[in-house]
Parts: structure tokens; C-alpha cells; sequence
């Protein structure tokens, strides 16, 4: 992934968090008339079924979840990502929010962070703690 | 003075031999592995408790049983691509020995030295879940090498040859 609104998370081998964001505007733009999605995917090659955390938040003031109706500057999900399946292959998890924005801008900043731990593991730590930045235009 | 019947070719029987025998022992591969499995969990779960550990949930992910098992099956399939590989090579010798023509040896040779390299490499960039997931029908992507590259083998002398 080399995009900048595009990055691959950090993660246990085997497991693949990917997170992107789309948008019917163009690469990592979002125009408040044609909201687009932050989606997060998560693929698990392994016999290990996680428990995922995500926060999302948006760092810089144009970008927002949400409706125009109803905006909010993060996004939280706590996901449960199942073991591969005995024939092989992989467990697909696709989590996605919608985003918007209230102005124009080309510096706008989302900083998504995910806490990976394996179900029921003991640990109040998690395995796994990453973030990342990614970099989106709002259109206005 | 009568003709003998005609009969197979027994020298291209003896020649293709080693890689119909690679085939099946490929063919064989995921049953053995899967009996070390079973073994290799046993005994884990016999140290296990010796240890007094009575739930998984303190190991860390990448030491539960799960995740040795992966390893076990990588680890597995890794190791013999080197050693598979001299079985094309050795057949391919043989055939000289019985006059089969040079130019199929040294395809022969060439040929399994180049895909052992190839999936030598895109098996060792690979986590082992990753590598272990990716299967047809039990049969991973060495096990696929194998049988191919040992069929490739036979249907060159059995046409060239």
C-alpha cells in the first residue's frame, strides 16, 4: 500500500489489518456531498482467534465521522476476529465508518490505533499496539 | 525363427521409477505430517501439566499449540525442498546411464534446480500460518512443486527419451 490515506497495520504473523479510505471524490478525498468510508480489514491466516480494538480519531478540524446531521471526531470498534477455517484460507473481518467533512482543507489528519490480543488471553496487556496516520484532502 | 512379443519398455520403466516413487511419497506427505502433529500436541500437553499450566491463556499467541502446529507443518515442508530436488537430479543421471538423450538430463536438471530455488524463496518470505493456510485440498504449494516438477520428469523422458 503507498498511498497516504492507505496504510497496513502492525500486527501478529498471520494476521493482516489493512485500513483505507474510499471515496467516490478520488484517492484519500472527502467531499461532504459524497461522504466516504474508512474501512478497515482485517484477514487472519491463523488458528488463533484475536480480539481487535480500534480508535480512530480525527486529529484536525475539517475531517469528521459521520453524517453532516451527526458528526463525531472518532471512531471506536471492538471486533472479534474468528480462526481460519480447517480447509485453509483465511477469516475476513471488514469493519467501516462514514467520513465527511465541514470545509475545504488538504492537510486533514486521521490517527487510527489497534490493540490486538489473543481471545482470552490473560494478559491485561495487549500482544500488539499500533497507529498510524493517515492523510486525506477534504473538498468541502 | 519367431519374434518375441513386444513388451514395455522396461528400461523407461526403471529410468522414470525414482520420480513415480517421489510422486507417491509427495502424495503421502500431509498424512505424516499430521501423524507428527498428533504426536507433537501430546507431548505438549503432557509438559504441560507437568508444568502446572492448566489453560492456554497465559501463553503468549505465539507459543500456544495453534501456532506450533503451523510451525511444525512450515518447518515440515521447508526443509525438504533441497533434498526433493536431488531426486529430479538423480533420476536425471540415471537416465544418462541408460542412454536417454543428454539434452532431457540437462533440461531435467536445470529445470529443478531453477523451480526449487524460486519456492525455496517464496516459502521462506512466507509466516508460517500464512504459508500453511494457503493449501488445495491438504496439499500445499511444496507438496504441488514436487508433484510437478517429478510428473514434468516423466512425461519428458517417456516423450524424448
Amino acid at each position: 500500500m503507498s498511498n497516504n490515506c492507505e496504510v497496513r497495520m502492525d500486527s501478529p504473523a498471520g494476521l493482516v489489518i489493512e485500513t483505507a479510505i474510499t471515496s467516490p471524490s478520488g484517492s484519500c478525498r472527502v467531499d461532504s456531498k459524497d461522504p466516504a468510508s474508512h474501512i478497515v480489514q482485517i484477514h487472519n491466516r491463523t488458528l488463533i482467534p484475536y480480539a481487535i480494538m480500534i480508535k480512530s480519531e480525527c486529529e484536525t478540524p475539517y475531517i469528521r465521522y459521520g453524517h453532516a446531521e451527526e458528526m463525531a471526531d472518532s471512531w471506536r470498534a471492538q471486533v472479534f476476529v474468528p480462526p481460519r477455517p480447517d480447509t485453509g484460507g483465511s477469516s475476513q473481518v471488514i469493519l467501516s465508518s462514514v467520513l465527511t467533512c465541514t470545509s475545504a482543507s488538504i492537510n486533514e489528519h486521521i490517527r487510527i490505533s489497534v490493540s490486538i490480543s489473543p481471545l482470552d488471553s490473560e494478559d491485561t496487556a495487549p500482544a500488539v499496539i499500533d497507529s498510524a496516520l493517515l492523510l486525506v484532502e477534504t473538498l468541502g | 525363427m519367431q519374434h518375441a512379443a513386444a513388451g514395455p519398455d522396461l528400461t523407461k520403466l526403471a529410468v522414470v521409477a525414482p520420480f513415480i516413487l517421489a510422486i507417491i511419497l509427495y502424495l503421502v506427505a500431509p498424512f505424516l505430517t499430521t501423524r507428527v502433529k498428533i504426536v507433537l500436541q501430546r507431548q505438549v500437553e503432557e509438559d504441560a501439566k507437568r508444568h502446572g499450566v492448566t489453560a492456554y491463556s497465559s501463553v503468549p499467541g505465539y507459543l500456544r499449540p495453534q501456532m506450533i502446529d503451523d510451525y511444525v507443518e512450515f518447518v515440515a515442508d521447508a526443509v525438504q525442498i533441497v533434498p526433493a530436488t536431488l531426486v529430479p537430479v538423480l533420476g536425471a543421471v540415471l537416465a544418462i546411464a541408460a542412454d536417454v538423450g543428454v539434452s532431457i538430463d540437462i533440461l531435467i536438471s536445470v529445470l529443478a534446480v531453477a523451480l526449487a530455488v524460486v519456492v525455496n524463496v517464496l516459502v521462506l518470505s512466507r509466516p508460517a500460518s500464512d504459508y500453511v493456510s494457503r493449501k488445495w485440498h491438504g496439499y500445499s504449494i511444496v507438496t504441488a512443486f514436487g508433484i510437478t516438477i517429478n510428473a514434468c520428469c516423466i512425461a519428458l523422458i517417456l516423450a524424448f527419451g
